[in-house]
C-alpha cells in the first residue's frame, strides 16, 4: 500500500519535473542557434517526448502488426492471410455487415443526435430531454447488449412474451419477431444497439456546436424572412459542418471496430458477422496470429480514407 | 495488489454475465454446507497431500465458474485451505479460453487453471506451457482411479497435463413423471422415436431445446449430434472425429446432424418450432417440462438439470417431478455409451502449493466432497455411491459406473477453434436445414488433427 502511494505522489511530481527539465535543456541547447534555426526546431524538440511515447505506444504495434500479418502458421512468411481476406466467404460477409454498421450507425446517430440536439434547444425541458438521451452513453457496452437482449427476447407464438418489442407486436396482433434470429431485422437490431449507446455523445457534441452559433446570423434569417426549415437548412447547417464532420468520422470508426454488442447478442451468428469478431476468434480462440493480423491491417486501411477526409476538410478550412 | 485483483474480478464478471455456461443453480443450493464428516475427511486428505506441512502462501486458480457454483467448487477447495494454510484465489472469466490463451501468451498464467476445454488443455501442452502433473503425484496408484479415457485426453508425449476434478454425465433424457406418457426407459431411440412421433400427430411437440448460451450458443445441440456419433457409429468413429482425422463432411458425421435436425428443425417435435431452439436459453429451456400445459415431455441435458430444476422452479422435487433415464440406443452394437465432460486441472508451475493442491485433488476423500455438493459427480472412480447425497446425482453416477463405453464431450476435446466452428456449424444447421452440405463444408476447412 505504502509503495503504490510513493509510486503515485513520484509519477505526480516526477512527471513534470522531467517535462521541465526537458524543456530547460532544449532552451540551452537551442542557444548557439540564430533566431530562424530556433524557430524552426523547438517545436520539434518540445513535442519529441510526446512523439517518442505514441511511436512507441502506436507507431511500433502498427508496424509490428504488418510484419505479424506476413507469418503464416507454422512459421513461414507468405501472402496466405491475404490469400484468406481475398478469398474467404466469412470475410466478405463480415465487410458487408461492416458496411451496414457504418452506414447506419453513422447516418443513424448523426440524424438522431442533431435532430434531438436542435429539438432540445427549442424547448424548456432541455438538460431533462437531452440527459435521457446522454444516459445510455454512460453505460457499458456489455450491459447494454444484455439489457437489449431482454428488449429483443423472442418466445415463439402462444406463450406469453417476454421481451418488451414482442410484447408490443403481439399485443398488436402480430406474429413475435425473432428480432435477432432473423437475417432481416437482426443487423438493423444490433445496429439499434449501437446508435443507442453513441447518440448521446453525438447529442452533446452538436448540443455545443449549436450553442456557439452567433445569434446575430440567426437574427440577420429572420429579419431577411427564412421560416424555421430554411432557417435551419441555410444558417444552421452551414455553421454545423465542421462538427458534422468531426463527428461522422467518429462513429465512422466506431462503426468500424463494432465488436462488443456483435459479441454478446449473437456472436457473428445469423449472417451478423463483423471483421472485429473474426479478428478476435482468430487471435484468441485459433491463436492464429497472421490471420488475425491481417484483420487488424484490413480493419486500419478501412479506417484510413475516413481519417483522410477528416484531416482534408480541415486543412481546406484553414487555408 | 489486492484491490486490483478486486477489481479485475469485478471486470470479469461483466464478462462472463456474456456467457455464463453451466451457471443455473439458486441460492438454496449454495446456502447448505457439506456434511462435517465428509469435510473432517478431506482435511486429512489435505494433510497427507502437504505431509503435514504448514505450506502457506497463496495460488492463484483461474477457472469459468461464478455465483454459487463456485461457492460450491470453493467449498470443496477450503479442506486444503484449512490444513495447509494456502490461500485460494479464484479468479472468474468466463471466456476462459480468450483470457487463458492472453495470459498464457502474456507471460501472466494462473498457478492452476481449472478447464472445461481438456482440448485447450492438450494445446498448451503441446507448446510447453503446463508442467506434467504425475511427479506431483503417486502416479501408479492415482492412475488406476481414473477411467482410461480421461488420462489419454491430458496425455502428450507420455506424460500427463491435467486431472479431472468433477465430471457431468451428459445426454440424459428428462421427463417430469407427472406428465410423461411415453416408455421410460425406451428400448431403443428407434422406440422413443416412435412415441414422439405419435405425440407430434396429436399436436403435442414431445422435445424441448434450449440452443441459446451466449458466445457459446450451440452446446447444447452439439451435445445431441455427439450422442448420435457415438451411439450411431460408435466410439472409435466418434474419437477419431474430435481428432480430427474424420471428415466434417464424412456420411457418419453428415448423419448425426441429420439425425439431430430430425428433432431440431421440426417444427411438430420441438417446442415453439427451430426458431425457438434458437432463441431460448439452455437455462430456460427445461422449464418447459412444468408449464401448464407442459410445453413437452422431454429433454436432453447433463446430470445437473434435474437439481438445478428443483431448486429453480417452485414445487418441483427431484425424482417426483423430474427424473431422467440415459440416451437409448441407437446401435444395439453400442448400447451403454456414455459421454461425459468435466473440469481438468493443469498446473503452469511446480511450487510446493501447486504440489499440495494436486495431490489433494486426486484423493477419493477430495472427489467425496465433490459429490456431496449435487452438481458434479466426482472424477475419481474410488468415490462410493454413498457419498451423493442427491438421489438424482447417486441416479447419474450408477449409470456412469455401469457403462459399457466412457467418452468425454468432443466439442470439449477439440481444439478450441474447431470447438467454435463447430458450435456455430449447430445454429446454422437449425437456421437453415438446406444447407447442411455447404455447413459442414464450412466447419471442414476448420478441421485440424488434435494429435
Amino acid at each position: 500500500m505504502s509503495r503504490q502511494v510513493l509510486l503515485s505522489v513520484a509519477v505526480t511530481v516526477g512527471a513534470p519535473v522531467v517535462l521541465l527539465s526537458w524543456l530547460w535543456l532544449v532552451e540551452r541547447l537551442l542557444r548557439p542557434l540564430s533566431y530562424r534555426g530556433r524557430r524552426r526546431a523547438r517545436p520539434w524538440l518540445w513535442l519529441a517526448p510526446p512523439l517518442a511515447v505514441v511511436g512507441l505506444y502506436l507507431v511500433w504495434p502498427l508496424l509490428s502488426t504488418i510484419w505479424t500479418s506476413f507469418q503464416v502458421r507454422g512459421g513461414q512468411h507468405g501472402l496466405d492471410n491475404y490469400r484468406y481476406l481475398v478469398h474467404s466467404g466469412e470475410v466478405h460477409d463480415a465487410l458487408v455487415n461492416n458496411g451496414l454498421w457504418l452506414v447506419g450507425l453513422t447516418a443513424g446517430s448523426l440524424v438522431a443526435g442533431t435532430a434531438v440536439a436542435v429539438l432540445a434547444h427549442l424547448v424548456r425541458w432541455e438538460t431533462a430531454a437531452k440527459a435521457v438521451v446522454v444516459m445510455p452513453a454512460a453505460i457499458s457496452t456489455v450491459a447494454a447488449a444484455v439489457i437489449w437482449r431482454f428488449m429483443f427476447d423472442y418466445r415463439p407464438p402462444g406463450v406469453a412474451q417476454t421481451g418488451t418489442l414482442n410484447a408490443i407486436v403481439t399485443a398488436a396482433g402480430a406474429e413475435p419477431v425473432a428480432w435477432l434470429v432473423d437475417e432481416r431485422t437482426n443487423n438493423a437490431a444490433l445496429i439499434g444497439v449501437g446508435i443507442w449507446m453513441s447518440v448521446g455523445l453525438v447529442t452533446v457534441v452538436m448540443s455545443a456546436s449549436i450553442k456557439a452559433i452567433p445569434a446575430e446570423l440567426i437574427d440577420a434569417g429572420r429579419v431577411d424572412g427564412a421560416g424555421p426549415f430554411r432557417l435551419f437548412r441555410y444558417v444552421v447547417l452551414p455553421q454545423l459542418l465542421p462538427t458534422i464532420v468531426v463527428v461522422s468520422t467518429l462513429l465512422a470508426i466506431t462503426a468500424l471496430k463494432a465488436f462488443d454488442v456483435v459479441y454478446v447478442m449473437t456472436n457473428g451468428n445469423y449472417d451478423t458477422n463483423v471483421l472485429a469478431n473474426l479478428m478476435y476468434r482468430e487471435l484468441f480462440l485459433n491463436a492464429d496470429y497472421g490471420r488475425s493480423a491481417a484483420l487488424a491491417v484490413l480493419l486500419v486501411i478501412l479506417v484510413l480514407p475516413v481519417v483522410a477526409v477528416n484531416l482534408r476538410f480541415f486543412r481546406k478550412g484553414r487555408a | 495488489m489486492n484491490r486490483i485483483t478486486r477489481i479485475c474480478a469485478a471486470a470479469t464478471v461483466v464478462l462472463a454475465l456474456s456467457s455464463c455456461a453451466e451457471d443455473t443453480t439458486s441460492p438454496s443450493l449454495a446456502e447448505q454446507t457439506l456434511p462435517a464428516d465428509s469435510v473432517e475427511a478431506a482435511a486429512a486428505a489435505a494433510r497427507r497431500a502437504a505431509d503435514n506441512a504448514q505450506v502457506g502462501g497463496t495460488l492463484n486458480l483461474l477457472g469459468i465458474l461464478s455465483g454459487d457454483n463456485m461457492t460450491k467448487y470453493l467449498q470443496t477447495l477450503r479442506p486444503l485451505e484449512e490444513a495447509t494454510g494456502i490461500t485460494i484465489k479464484y479468479e472468474t472469466a468466463g471466456d476462459l479460453i480468450a483470457v487463458l490463451q492472453t495470459r498464457v501468451e502474456g507471460g501472466n498464467p494462473p498457478d492452476v487453471v481449472s478447464n472445461p476445454s481438456a482440448g485447450q488443455m492438450r494445446d498448451l501442452a503441446k507448446k510447453g506451457s503446463l508442467v506434467p502433473v504425475d511427479p506431483m503425484l503417486d502416479s501408479g496408484a492415482v492412475r488406476e482411479n481414473y477411467p482410461k479415457g480421461l488420462w489419454d485426453l491430458t496425455t502428450v508425449n507420455e506424460k500427463s497435463y491435467g486431472l479431472f476434478v468433477n465430471t457431468a454425465v451428459q445426454g440424459l433424457v428428462w421427463y417430469d413423471p407427472k406428465t410423461y406418457d411415453g416408455p421410460k426407459p425406451p428400448a431403443s431411440w428407434d422406440a422413443l422415436g416412435a412415441w414422439a412421433a405419435t405425440a407430434s400427430g396429436k399436436g403435442r411437440a414431445p422435445w424441448c431445446m434450449g440452443l441459446e448460451s451466449g458466445p457459446a450458443s450451440g452446446w447444447p445441440g452439439a451435445v445431441w449430434i455427439e450422442q448420435f456419433m457415438l451411439q450411431r457409429h460408435g466410439g472409435d468413429a466418434y474419437d477419431r472425429w474430435w481428432r480430427g482425422e474424420l471428415p466434417w463432411t464424412s456420411p457418419e458425421v453428415r448423419q448425426a446432424f441429420a439425425e439431430f435436425g430430425k428433432v431440431a428443425t421440426d417444427a411438430k417435435m420441438v417446442s415453439g418450432g427451430p426458431k425457438g431452439a434458437l432463441t431460448t436459453n439452455f437455462g430456460d429451456s427445461p422449464k418447459g417440462l412444468f408449464a401448464k400445459p407442459p410445453a413437452c415431455q422431454l429433454h436432453l441435458q447433463a446430470d445437473w438439470v434435474g437439481n438445478a430444476m428443483a431448486a429453480a422452479v417452485p414445487g418441483v422435487k427431484a425424482v417426483d417431478d423430474i427424473d431422467f433415464f440415459a440416451f437409448p440406443a441407437v446401435n444395439p452394437q453400442y448400447a451403454g455409451s456414455l459421454e461425459i465432460t468435466g473440469e481438468v486441472v493443469g498446473a503452469f508451475q511446480d511450487t510446493p502449493q501447486v504440489r499440495a493442491f494436486m495431490r489433494y485433488v486426486s484423493t477419493p476423500e477430495f472427489s467425496s466432497l465433490v459429490a456431496k455438493t449435487g452438481l458434479w459427480l466426482g472424477a475419481n472412480r474410488k468415490t462410493p455411491l454413498t457419498a451423493y447425497a442427491s438421489p438424482l446425482s447417486r441416479q447419474a453416477a450408477d449409470v456412469y459406473s455401469k457403462a459399457a463405453d466412457v467418452r468425454f464431450g468432443a466439442k470439449d476435446a477439440m481444439p478450441a477453434a474447431m470447438s467454435q466452428a463447430f458450435l456455430k456449424s449447430v445454429m446454422d444447421y437449425v437456421r437453415n436445414p438446406g444447407a447442411l452440405d455447404s455447413i459442414l463444408a464450412s466447419v471442414e476447412r476448420t478441421r485440424q488433427p488434435a494429435g
